[in-house]
């Protein structure tokens, strides 16, 4: 979970203040979108397992923090073969499907395509991992904090903090509906995806029920706690203060940020710098 | 309904369900009527001069520091630290001061080395604790708290209560407090206000309240025992002139007597009372449920069961006491194969658990009622709700609707059966609960704190209930923090420690063993503490009723003769 994720840490990277720690997902995020070479992009995991090394994050860690998504990713890599097509004539290197018996080969694959496909999979990569990375360095209460710091309203602020401390309650409530339940001899026995999501209302409205009437019970608690009571001159336990390494900081994720917009918009991370390499590798 | 507090006062509320208790505290902050609407005639003043009608919620809880009973939704910040610095923060107090209350109220709360961890990881009472500290951490001149104990158990509770009786002297607060604990609240309160349907039936000093004790009694009001003891003695000729209320004030009271030879101590008449075994047809019933060595340990590592011996037959009603992590709730969910041992026997109804594939053939064996209700229903209709269980084991729908017609006579709830279950109170939400369980016909009915969080009369009606259906033949397993409810209603009590059986057997015999009860941080009903106490000098100490003591006493026509 999100919350689970954050330990707390001394290193440089942790007592970064959060909005140069939001300004370097940004940095990551803004290259991320300039360029698509397979090459650059694992460059760019580099740069991001680099942040996590000063963070004393290791970096096996933040790459299992991919491993949920990697179906997503897989499924996504296979459409891009099937669909993804160059405006030149590409390279062909064999089938996706092989021929089997009388049928196929089905799917021609081109070394082209391969490549796109591989960068668009590892921007992903890129994208999850230093947004999970982002969550392991920053408190939640920070994140919020840095949103509502750089402009967001502090209601904004405030739903993301109990988002996350809420976390494990209704972990909990719902796993406690699911044994009532199945209690009642409820069980899920089918594959079918709509039937399961029909099988799925006995946890589904419980769950509901019970989250309306616990955000009235939440919304009297802060209320009784003073929430609203002046909000635009609320003030916040953790102060936030650029310091001189933030400063610091800041100018390197600034100035990387602004090398790979540069390298981007000339065209040199796109896909067919490692085509070419490969392609001449090769001997194509 | 009028009622003051006034500055540096401490008062006590109490009263039973729907009262109206709640109502006051949502009255005293503006809650009502500006988060909860109705129609509210008459007004309420804070400080004597600001209207709740008229001030924000926001605003009036400078003054008024509400406190809710459920941790859960009062409670919502990732640590600690960030929980307590939440009011501070909104009333715009400078940074160095909030730390400065933060540090204040952590050492007052004893969470200090909790300070960075969620709220929700806390046990029952250092919850409450935390959230007492983000309540006081606004500095508010007067607190309110609206059953603060309610939902925790046995121990934290005790915990809390001390809590709050060091930090309101300290503090030098005024308290309106809602608590069903009269014994240990009674000594710290100026007052006792007795609520009940809306309207104050009693207020003064709580021990004069308190000569009212037999008729609060019947209101169903949890009174200490030796209060109605004492009173109940009076009735018998005996002189006691200062109503008692904790045990060493009743020891005070009653050691004269029994150094007079006014009871009739370790006499005759009492042993015979004992012998009888209500028990005698159970043991001659066929074994349901053993255990044996049963372990079980969770993912993370924690082992909560460590090796479970238990064996329980046919037609009994057995309680399941011990303290939160000694593995209670565990062993039940064996029961219905919601959980799988990771090593040991456990067989119900003669066969193996671990040769039970499906688990839907276990929870048709073996029923468990969930203690909130609204853990389970879903559907608009009762008669459907009930039907869920029935027709998951795939009955045929005449046999669904004639189950579903019996159990809701039996549970006399047929009137209900066409009704929407989400508006019915929590008492017919229980009873409905129960019956969707009942009509899958379990031969075992588990029952995982059925009172927890409801008043004295609500949890007998539940208790009530169970007890007919134990007449009619299941088999009952209570797991519950009250222990005047186990000596009642169950005929044998299992007290469970450190993922063992500790203690086995009738109610009388488990409550002799003052000292592993006490190991288990379990306490025996007041009468029986008083009992313990009073064993040197002759008295039974396996005394479990009011009504037992009584009779060991001489009545007044003896004494006067």
């Amino acid at each position: 979970m999100i919350g689970a994720a954050y330990a707390s840490k001394k290193t440089l990277i942790h007592r970064l203040d959060p909005r140069i720690k939001l300004l370097w997902f940004a940095s990551v995020s803004f290259v991320v979108v300039a360029w698509d070479d397979p090459l650059f992009m694992l460059a760019l995991i580099a740069y991001v397992l680099g942040f996590a090394r000063l963070a004393g994050i290791r970096p096996g860690a933040v790459l299992r923090s991919v491993a949920p998504a990697v179906p997503l990713l897989l499924i996504m890599f296979v459409v891009n073969l099937f669909l993804y097509r160059v405006p030149w004539t590409p390279t062909y290197i064999g089938y996706l499907i092989p021929r089997v018996g009388g049928y196929g080969p089905y799917v021609s694959v081109s070394l082209d395509v391969l490549v796109f496909s591989t960068g668009t999979l590892l921007r992903f990569v890129v994208v999850i991992s230093s947004a999970m990375l982002l969550m392991m360095v920053t408190a939640p209460t920070e994140v919020a904090l840095g949103l509502v710091k750089l402009g967001l309203p502090p209601e904004v602020g405030m739903a993301v903090s109990i988002a996350v401390g809420y976390v494990p309650v209704l972990f909990n409530q719902i796993s406690g509906i699911l044994q009532a339940q199945t209690s009642r001899g409820w069980r899920v026995s089918t594959n079918n995806p709509i039937k399961r999501l029909f099988a799925y209302i006995p946890v589904f409205i419980p769950t509901f029920f019970r989250s309306m009437n616990s955000s009235e019970h939440l919304a009297a608690a802060m209320t009784s706690r003073g929430f609203g009571y002046d909000i635009t001159h609320r003030t916040y336990l953790h102060q936030l203060m650029i310091r001189e390494h933030d400063k610091i900081a800041a100018g390197v994720f600034a100035g990387f940020a602004a090398i790979g917009l540069v390298l981007g918009f000339a065209g040199l991370a796109r896909y067919t710098f490692t085509l070419h390499l490969v392609k001449l590798a090769l001997g194509f | 309904m009028n009622l003051s507090v006034e500055p540096g006062e401490l008062v006590l509320l109490t009263g039973p369900s729907g009262a109206g208790k709640t109502t006051v505290c949502r009255c005293a902050n503006g809650l009502i009527p500006q988060l909860f609407p109705g129609e509210l005639q008459g007004e309420v003043l804070v400080e004597g001069r600001y209207k709740t009608s008229e001030y924000e919620v926001a605003a009036l809880s400078k003054i008024v520091g509400l406190m809710f009973q459920d941790p859960d939704t009062q409670l919502f910040s990732p640590t600690v630290r960030e929980e307590i610095a939440f009011g501070p923060e909104n009333y715009g107090v400078a940074p160095d001061d909030i730390r400065r209350r933060v540090e204040v109220m952590l050492k007052a709360t004893r969470l200090q080395e909790h300070a960075e961890k969620n709220p929700h990881a806390l046990s029952g009472g250092q919850q409450q604790a935390c959230a007492l500290g983000a309540v006081l951490a606004m500095n508010p001149p007067l607190l309110v708290l609206d059953e603060p104990t309610s939902n925790i158990d046995p121990v934290g509770s005790e915990t809390f209560l001390q809590l709050i009786k060091t930090l309101v002297r300290e503090q030098g607060l005024s308290l309106l407090i809602v608590e069903h604990k009269l014994e240990e609240l009674a000594e710290l309160v100026d007052r006792l206000v007795v609520l009940d349907q809306g309207e104050i039936r009693w207020q003064g000093r709580p021990r004069d309240v308190l000569e009212n004790v037999e008729l609060m009694d019947d209101l169903g009001l949890n009174v200490p025992d030796v209060a109605l003891l004492a009173v109940r003695l009076r009735q018998r000729g005996f002189d006691i002139p200062r109503l008692p209320i904790t045990v060493n004030e009743a020891v005070e009271v009653l050691e004269p007597f029994l150094r007079e030879g006014k009871a009739r101590v370790a006499a005759e008449p009492w042993k015979r009372a004992v012998v009888a075994n209500p028990d005698a047809n159970a043991s001659e019933s066929p074994v349901i449920i053993q255990a044996h060595e049963l372990m079980h340990q969770y993912p993370d590592g924690t082992e909560a069961l460590k090796g479970v011996g238990l064996e329980i037959r046919e037609g009994e009603f057995v309680a399941i006491l011990g303290q939160n992590g000694s593995g209670k709730t565990t062993f039940a969910k064996h029961l219905n194969g919601l959980l799988r041992p990771s090593s040991g026997l456990l067989e119900v109804a003669g066969k193996d658990v671990r040769l039970q594939k499906k688990q839907a053939d276990l929870a048709a064996v073996v029923g468990y009622v969930f203690q909130d209700p609204d853990a389970q229903i879903f559907k608009n209709c009762v008669r459907d709700e009930i039907a869920f269980g029935p027709r998951n084991l795939g009955l045929t729908p005449q046999e669904v609707a004639h189950r579903v017609e019996e159990v809701a006579e039996k549970l006399e709830i047929s009137h209900l059966l066409g009704q929407n279950p989400f508006f019915l109170s929590k008492g017919d939400k229980q009873r409905i609960a129960v019956a969707s369980v009942m009509a899958m016909k379990p031969k075992v009915l588990v029952l995982d704190e059925p009172t927890t969080g409801q008043d004295l009369k609500r949890s007998k009606e539940v208790m009530e209930l169970t007890r007919r259906l134990n007449e009619g033949g299941t088999t009952i397993i209570v797991i519950t923090h009250n222990m005047s409810l186990a000596v009642e209603y169950c005929r044998r009590v299992v007290v469970m420690r450190e993922g063992r059986v500790w203690l086995d057997g009738s109610p009388r015999e488990v409550f002799r063993h003052t000292e592993e009860l006490a190991a288990s941080s379990l306490k025996p009903p007041q009468i029986t503490r008083l009992a313990h106490r009073l064993a040197p000098l002759g008295m039974p100490a396996d005394v479990l009723t009011v009504a037992e003591m009584v009779e060991l006493f001489f009545p007044g026509e003896v004494l006067a003769g």
